[in-house]
């Protein structure tokens, strides 16, 4: 996921920015997460992060949950009926 | 059960013949033409002599623009790159058991080799009405509305963990 990670500076309106040690305040509809906020949120997103001082990891948290969050009954499922064949 | 790219001489061809008349002609006679022009890549699922045709799918380069999908969020990426599951049929000897399925299967993994290769957000499939039932009987297919109606993606964040 290293194609989510831009150079700080990047307009990130209505983007969840997750930085560990930096705040950036250009936005007006932004959340920052804690460190220890971060695991938690992430493990649903599935995104990894890379903590540098000159980059933030942008993610687009609603638009990454809409597309990107692991739908885990319906693989089950589709996995017992390939299993099932 | 075999797969195969498409042969435009296997003998079986000619006396492949689904549910859907549309289908049926166009693989008989024109699916040639879209596969030397490269707009699909066509696969056929022959029986494991095979001798004989069980059914086919075509797999296209596709990309949908993100406010055709009701996400939340539209994103910063204009247009979702996608896989399109242009046609798939089964011949109708083969109808009801479960051959349909596993195609389907196939497309699945299909699909993830190319997401893997070249990037793919959405395996999307535009049904035809008769096709619906199957396509839901299927849990990670999921309907999606656009403008104009409907379609039915599965995602490719999904289709990884199968």
């Amino acid at each position: 996921m290293d194609d989510l990670i831009y150079e700080d500076g990047f307009s990130y309106n209505n983007f969840l920015v997750l930085n560990g040690n930096q705040s950036h305040s250009n936005s007006t509809n932004t959340s920052f997460l804690s460190e220890k906020d971060e695991s938690s949120s992430l493990d649903v997103l599935q995104v990894k992060y890379k903590k540098a001082n000159s980059f933030v990891t942008i993610v687009d948290h609603e638009f990454f949950k809409d597309l990107y969050e692991v739908d885990e009954d319906a693989v089950r499922k589709t996995k017992e009926l390939f299993n099932s064949l | 059960m075999v797969i195969e790219n498409f042969d435009p001489n296997h003998p079986a061809r000619k006396s492949f013949s689904c549910s859907n008349n549309e289908f049926t002609v166009y693989f008989q006679n024109l699916i040639s033409k879209d596969v030397s022009r490269f707009l699909c890549a066509a696969y056929v699922v022959y029986d494991d002599k095979r001798e004989d045709i069980i059914g086919y799918f075509t797999l296209s380069q596709h990309a949908i623009k993100n406010d055709r999908l009701d996400i939340r969020n539209k994103g910063t990426y204009e247009t979702i790159p996608a896989t399109l599951l242009g046609r798939f049929a089964v011949d109708k000897k083969y109808e009801g058991q479960k051959y349909g399925t596993r195609m389907m299967q196939k497309v699945f993994e299909k699909h993830v080799s190319i997401a893997k290769q070249i990037g793919a957000v959405l395996l999307i499939i535009e049904p035809l009405e008769e096709a619906m039932k199957f396509y839901k009987s299927i849990p990670l297919i999921k309907e999606k509305r656009i403008e104009g109606g409907l379609i039915l993606i599965a995602t490719t964040s999904d289709l990884v963990r199968i």
